[in-house]
């Protein structure tokens, strides 16, 4: 098998910010759970915090066995039945970018209406991402951090031109309809934190400071998606609840001298991100099938998957029943908490009680020699 | 003086005069440019062999046929009228002793002479070289404002020559080594030995080594085996002794092939396309603002025709009212759409500066003159193309030469774009953009990343990337190319292995 690169810490968590921004982008008073979006800057405060909690098992794991990912530790520990662990983040993978394109796909229908079939465009983003997979890891967190420094002054850049909108008038007061609409927030943020998943498989291959990249991540991406919260609602005010993507429409309202509309840099921003979310994902996947397989099957689950993701997407967008269960929490968050949280913590559990059992065997063996 | 030992495939002179001369003479199969001049040195049969054209026959006259037949050798011995000739007689500087018709047969062609004596088993070789060259020039594709006028010229000895002149350390190396297996051609590896990384030059000879082709008659042969398909160029290109001089002092390695006016560079970066002499010979401020127009003409050179086909066709909202007013009363009187426009102009383009690059000196104006004529002012006038698409293709063409070497990337991506622009609109472009940059990331030249030290970032490399500091903090301490961020290789020599990373 090929010798998997090396990455750093910084790239790590560019990548992870560029990921976790994509999506975050996309969300709306209804995902959101309500109209006041100012109740949404405390839903970021809790994942914010709920954040440093769902990192711990997996922290916890990786300090166990630091070279080690959690397919491996998954095989080191259940055998052959460690391919369950993989099949599952096989599933969760796939199921996470039909999540990602299906908004893609959905926006280019209902918002743009391009004149190129929208179909066109979201095989062709996957097809990008096929290529960057092929480039593995190291290309894709190299591309991530040039990515990320397009869209955070990009980003500034528009939120720069819309700050002579803003108006305070149309805040409302913090949980002034009560506090369902913060909740529901923070379970979306957390429910679309997809990259602890990515921590799962790569930490073993990041150098450098991670906790302080962790705690960077999470810094930077509650800030940024407050900030963005905070001029979306400061500025669009009631007009932002009726938009099916309020971002979208900050970016078509702003403008300065020649530059009357910034929806080039929301697209932009969109398609860079979500092409390398893709390509991550679609990367991790081939590791599952090598680690099931051999790496010549990890190669071909790369167009496999890419295939199946393309057409899920499609089926989704055009499917009332399945948008609305793909698009609901109530598939997204437990997944989410099983590939974050639940197995990262039943193989840290299973592995202290194994340790634990082999030292008692130990010292029973230990014992009987000193009595012979 | 060095004896070349011969290999198995390498067969050894034989003692008798007459048949090594048979054997030269089968092999040159009676090439009117072998010269074979016979005589004898007191009562032994010799004869110095030579290339006609490759030797300069007044140094062969005074320095080698003079001093011999006009020499009292009294030794009886074939083989001591040999030494006593070498060490006594013959006062050119380079001697070397052969002992293996192949080596004979490699020296005459690089213009050596070569004295054979009857019942001697080697011959002696001299360095006679005297063919004809171009002298030093200016180069005519990397004009410099404030830099030296000298540009490399063909013949490998004289390039050394302009590198060691600016280099005058012992550190500074030339290692010999020979490809192609019809061509024979000479090429030199320079560096310097305490910059450079081992492990760079070790993958490097490694690949040099492992080339089976004929013939190398340039530079451009050899790129390709040393570096993996991409659109980008990963070994750099460079006519100036200057700007190799300054390469080699950052530990890259510089190959010198002989007949070519073409330095090779090994590893190079993409950001060194963006950095030419002249911004080390201007004041910083100057050299940062002509670095920033440089990134700028190539970001417009690449983009601006697609993304102008894909703002008009399917995207006019993202352009100004009087602007697209203007471009929407223009394109009006035209009879084809702005992206079969954007196509048209391209290709005339392509075609106008290929022949402006064949067309022999006396007839460029009349091509110039058709050129501008033809696409600059008919075209318009006649309404078969817009003025605004005419002058979107000329800006981008003239910013495409602000970084020469991506002309050959930038006029096949600009094609890509328009094309990408014209039928898949913004979509496509962003698209586009993904893929180069994914495979600008994804490329590393001898373990060096090859977008560093951009991605991965180093601050403290931007000094010569952002912007361009004064020598007084460049000279402080000098970066090599191997301790690049992301980079597998150090100065010693090993690579790192992940443990070494983490």
């Amino acid at each position: 098998m090929k010798q998997e690169s090396y990455i750093s810490s910084r790239q790590l968590f560019a990548m992870l910010i560029v990921f976790q921004l994509v999506i975050m982008m996309t969300a709306d008073t209804v995902l959101l759970g309500g109209e006041n979006l100012a109740d949404n800057i405390l839903s970021c405060g809790i994942g914010f915090a709920v954040n440093f909690v769902l990192i711990l098992p997996l922290y916890f794991l990786n300090r166990r066995g630091p070279g080690t990912n959690i397919l491996e530790k998954s095989y080191d520990l259940f055998g052959s039945f460690g391919a369950a662990v993989a099949l599952f983040y096989v599933i969760y993978f796939i199921f996470l970018d039909c999540y990602y394109l299906s908004f893609f796909h959905m926006f280019t229908v209902n918002v743009l209406d391009p004149k190129i079939p929208s179909w066109l465009i979201a095989v062709s983003v996957v097809a990008v991402a096929v290529y960057a997979a092929f480039q593995r890891l190291e290309a894709i967190a190299r591309t991530a951090v040039l990515v990320l420094v397009i869209i955070l002054v990009s980003l500034l850049f528009m939120f720069a031109t819309v700050t002579s909108r803003i108006d305070l008038n149309n805040l409302q007061p913090f949980l002034y309809q009560g506090t369902n609409q913060m909740w529901t927030g923070a379970l979306q943020f957390l429910g679309r934190s997809a990259c602890f998943s990515i921590m799962t498989m790569v930490l073993p291959q990041v150098s450098g400071k991670r906790k302080l990249g962790f705690v960077w991540w999470n810094f930077v991406i509650y800030g940024f998606m407050s900030l963005a919260l905070f001029i979306l609602a400061s500025t669009l005010g009631n007009y932002g609840n009726t938009q099916l993507f309020p971002f979208y429409s900050l970016a078509s309202v702003a403008g300065v001298g020649p530059f009357q509309r910034m929806d080039v840099i929301f697209i932009g921003v969109w398609i860079s991100g979500i092409f390398l979310k893709i390509a991550m994902d679609l990367y991790l996947i081939s590791r599952c099938f090598t680690q099931m397989f051999n790496q010549k099957v990890g190669k071909i689950s790369i167009v496999c998957s890419a295939v199946v993701i393309s057409a899920a997407a499609m089926l989704v967008v055009s499917m009332r029943w399945l948008y609305q269960l793909v698009f609901s929490l109530k598939l997204i968050l437990p997944l989410t908490g099983v590939a974050a949280f639940l197995v990262p913590g039943i193989l840290l559990l299973t592995d202290l009680i194994k340790h634990r059992k082999g030292n008692l065997h130990g010292a029973e063996q230990a014992v009987q020699k000193d009595s012979i | 003086m060095a004896s070349q030992a011969p290999q198995e495939e390498n067969p050894r002179l034989s003692s008798s005069l007459l048949e090594n001369l048979i054997y030269f003479r089968k092999e040159f199969d009676g090439s009117m440019d072998f010269v074979v001049r016979e005589f004898k040195i007191t009562g032994t049969d010799a004869a110095l062999l030579s290339i006609d054209g490759m030797v300069n026959k007044q140094v062969i006259a005074e320095s080698i046929l003079n001093p011999i037949l006009t020499a009292a050798v009294m030794e009886l011995e074939p083989e001591q009228k040999m030494r006593y000739l070498r060490d006594n007689i013959l006062s050119t500087v380079e001697q070397v002793q052969l002992v293996a018709k192949e080596d004979v047969i490699f020296r005459l062609m690089n213009g050596f002479a070569v004295l054979a004596i009857d019942q001697c088993d080697y011959m002696l070789s001299f360095g006679v070289q005297g063919f004809q060259h171009r002298s030093v020039s200016e180069p005519s594709n990397e004009v410099m404002q404030r830099g030296s006028r000298e540009g490399f010229v063909e013949p490998l000895l004289v390039n050394m020559s302009m590198i060691r002149r600016r280099m005058k350390t012992p550190k500074l190396k030339f290692e010999p080594m020979v490809i192609g297996k019809d061509s024979k051609t000479n090429i030199c590896l320079c560096y310097m030995r305490d910059m450079v990384s081992p492990e760079v030059l070790r993958l490097l000879k490694k690949n040099l080594a492992s080339i089976q082709i004929n013939t190398v008659l340039a530079a451009g042969y050899l790129s390709p085996f040393l570096e993996k398909p991409s659109i980008f160029n990963g070994v750099g290109l460079s006519e100036r002794p200057d700007t190799v001089c300054g390469k080699i002092n950052e530990g890259r390695v510089a190959i010198i092939v002989d007949g070519t006016p073409n330095v090779l560079l090994v590893p190079f970066l993409f950001v060194e396309n963006f950095q030419s002499f002249d911004d080390y010979t201007t004041r910083p401020f100057y050299a940062t603002l002509t670095r920033w127009l440089k990134y700028i003409s190539f970001f417009i050179s690449i983009f601006l025709p697609g993304m102008y086909v894909a703002s008009a066709t399917f995207h006019p909202e993202f352009l100004p009212q009087a602007l697209l007013q203007k471009i929407a009363q223009a394109e009006s009187q035209t009879p084809f759409s702005i992206f079969i426009e954007a196509i048209i102009l391209h290709i005339l383009y392509e075609i106008m500066r290929e022949a402006g690059l064949r067309v022999p000196r006396p007839l460029s104006h009349a091509v110039s003159i058709v050129g501008a004529l033809v696409i600059g002012d008919a075209a318009v006038s006649s309404g078969l193309v817009g003025s605004p698409t005419l002058m979107v293709i000329a800006l981008t063409a003239i910013a495409s030469y602000v970084t020469p070497n991506l002309y050959e990337p930038i006029s096949l991506l600009r094609f890509i774009f328009i094309i990408l622009g014209g039928t898949v609109g913004i979509w496509g472009m962003m698209l586009g953009f993904g893929f180069v940059l994914i495979n600008i990331c994804a490329e590393s030249i001898y373990n060096i990343p090859f977008s560093a030290p951009l991605s991965p970032f180093n601050l403290h490399s931007m000094r010569d990337v952002l912007v361009r500091l004064g020598w007084k903090k460049l000279s402080k301490d000098e970066e090599t190319v191997q301790n690049m961020p992301g980079s597998d290789v150090t100065l010693r020599g090993n690579a790192k292995g992940p443990k070494q990373q983490k």
